[in-house]
């Protein structure tokens, strides 16, 4: 029997100094997610843990925190499906063959440095129940990664995204996402196919395939009647909207059982779902606040609780953090920006998309706890890529304004004209 | 841009990359990571035994499974379950795991007093024939003359267990 006072005790907390540091964050211009992924690592064994130890089994005794853990997972659940309804698959045609190459690139560059680091990792950080491939291809998928909705939300805080550059970046990272996701899902595969697998490779692979081909072909037509009422009656019933609940957490059950995991049925569901604006917003309304306020903090509280940056120990360890950070931010950054000067952008704008792009928020902290659940990455290691995915969030906003100071971008944007209101823009405003 | 230059652009920025990918997965197969003890461990020998050993302190309020291991590469996290959770640190030498304060350290330090369980110090081969992993070793107190190295043989049960969650 859970011990509800403890859960109802850790969600309090955990609310509380989400909002409080998130709320000093922004006053140093950072977005608020950046805020609440640092209190989470604050409210785990890195500090609390380490400072008040008593007070930390108080708060969080390890028997509870798989309750906590639950909780999280439904929040990071719906998230990945308001990540796949925000994605708009028009962002991703409209660009043209140089966005696709930029994208491309933005992908294939830190992926093959992660790769290349994996060479040097795998020895020293990893142990034999996982193969070489399957580690290096993880921490390629994990380098590449850019979070989709913080790069929004810093794109609409700025008024970006009418620019050319912001809607490269909304391209290039919906691309990103998508790519990424499809990585993460095969190397999922292979690893669980190498061995701890309770679920057979041919019954993952199959299913998997029969699966997307009922979703796309079977359950989008039918869903786009809800994108139909909303547009006529500017809302959704509460029925159709418990059955598009129901909708995604049979998506994310049905992955878990192919032996993938649960984000990646949630995130198909959104994807899958009608693209109207009015539609994307109705839901966003409907689920963002709650997402976002209460169940996110809490994957940010569990993820700072599976991370020990005192796992982190010696100066070998620390040299290993900073090569890590310094290889994901060459692959994004430095990716990213050749490949947009490559395509006809000027250094200022490349700059830009690279810092924008080198954001990986809460994306790189989802894909690291698939990784650390099966075992593909060990706990220091985890520990240190989450300390990477901090310092490329961090730098994202300073290295902007950098690069691309205020000043310069309200005279782009007063040339272009108000173009607020955007898909984009609604995107950006709730999400982390 | 014209066609052929972001044809061009495309091979070098995108095929080179994929190429050198092939290519690192190729010379990473030859690598190699130390063997996986990560998860928890079940003592094959009555629990209770332990306890009522010269070792009492050490060993009371153990239960199975009996200890919990977190690997880093050769590193070790090694998370006794009883009340307190105790952790020490402990490493992997191709099958030779070592968990601890060395006794003989410890000794040198001018120590009799027996401790508890953070004193506890493990010496165990790993067998990896058969389906189960096993360890087969010794446990002794650090710096407690009276309490003699214990035999031991440990099971793994849940090698996923690798944040000793």
């Amino acid at each position: 029997m859970p011990n509800l006072a403890t859960l109802i005790l850790q969600i309090g907390v955990v609310i509380a100094v989400s909002r409080l540091v998130a709320m000093l964050f922004q006053k140093f211009q950072q977005p608020k997610v950046m805020g609440e992924m640092f209190a989470g690592i604050m409210l785990g064994p890195s500090l609390l843990g380490w400072v008040f130890p008593h007070l930390s089994a108080l708060i969080f005794p390890a028997s509870s925190l798989g309750y906590l853990n639950a909780l999280s997972q439904v929040g990071v659940v719906i998230y990945m499906f308001l990540v796949g309804v925000a994605l708009n698959p028009k962002s991703l045609r409209e660009h043209g063959h140089a966005a696709v190459l930029t994208s491309h690139v933005s992908i294939i560059v830190p992926f093959l440095l992660g790769a290349a680091l994996a060479l040097l990792l795998y020895p020293r950080f990893c142990d034999d129940s996982i193969g070489f491939t399957g580690f290096a291809l993880f921490m390629g998928a994990a380098m590449s990664i850019t979070a989709f909705p913080v790069l929004a939300r810093i794109l609409s805080d700025r008024g970006m995204v009418g620019t050319k550059l912001g809607s490269l970046a909304i391209a290039c990272a919906a691309v990103d996402d998508v790519t990424g996701w499809c990585i993460l899902a095969y190397i999922v595969v292979l690893v669980r196919a190498g061995g701890r697998a309770s679920t057979p490779l041919w019954l993952t692979l199959g299913g998997l395939v029969a699966f997307l081909l009922i979703m796309v072909y079977g359950a989008r037509p039918l869903l786009r009647r809800f994108g139909v009422a909303c547009r006529e009656q500017g809302q959704l019933s509460e029925n159709a909207l418990a059955l598009l609940v129901v909708v995604v957490l049979a998506s994310a059950v049905i992955t878990e059982h192919l032996g993938l995991h649960l984000v990646f049925g949630a995130f198909l569901a959104g994807v899958i779902m009608p693209k109207g604006k009015k539609f994307v917003r109705y839901v966003l309304d409907r689920f963002e606040t709650a997402t976002v306020v209460v169940l996110l903090p809490l994957y940010f509280a569990f993820t700072g609780l599976r991370t020990s940056v005192r796992m982190i120990q010696g100066a070998q360890m620390w040299l290993f953090c900073i090569i890590i950070i310094l290889v994901a931010v060459a692959g994004k950054l430095g990716g990213s920006m050749v490949a947009a000067r490559s395509a006809g952008s000027g250094w200022r704008e490349a700059a830009g998309l690279g810092i924008l792009m080198n954001a990986r928020g809460l994306m790189e902290l989802v894909i690291l706890n698939v990784g650390l659940d099966i075992g593909v990455i060990s706990p220091s290691l985890y520990s240190m890529m989450v300390v990477m995915a901090l310092v490329t969030t961090f730098m994202t906003t300073p290295l902007l304004e950098w690069a691309h100071p205020l000043r310069l971008m309200r005279q782009e944007i007063s040339q272009l004209g108000n173009e607020e209101g955007t898909y984009e823009a609604a995107v950006g405003n709730a999400a982390p | 841009m014209s066609r052929k230059k972001l044809i061009a652009a495309y091979l070098l920025l995108v095929g080179a990359p994929l190429l050198g990918l092939l290519g690192i997965l190729r010379s990473g197969r030859h690598l190699s990571a130390p063997v996986s003890v990560g998860g928890t461990w079940n003592l094959e020998d009555d629990v209770t035994s332990l306890a009522n050993s010269g070792c009492k302190e050490a060993f009371a309020n153990i239960s199975q499974p009996f200890f919990a291991i977190s690997q880093s590469g050769s590193r070790l996290t090694f998370t006794l379950n009883n009340p307190e959770q105790t952790t020490l640190p402990g490493s992997i030498r191709q099958n030779t795991l070592t968990v601890g304060t060395d006794p003989a350290e410890s000794a040198h330090e001018g120590s009799h007093r027996c401790g508890g369980p953070q004193d506890i110090h493990l010496q165990a081969e790993l067998n990896l024939q058969g389906q189960q992993r096993e360890l087969t070793g010794t446990l002794s107190i650090a710096g407690c003359p009276d309490c003699p190295a214990l035999p031991f043989r440990a099971v793994r049960q849940n090698p996923l267990a690798k944040d000793g969650r």
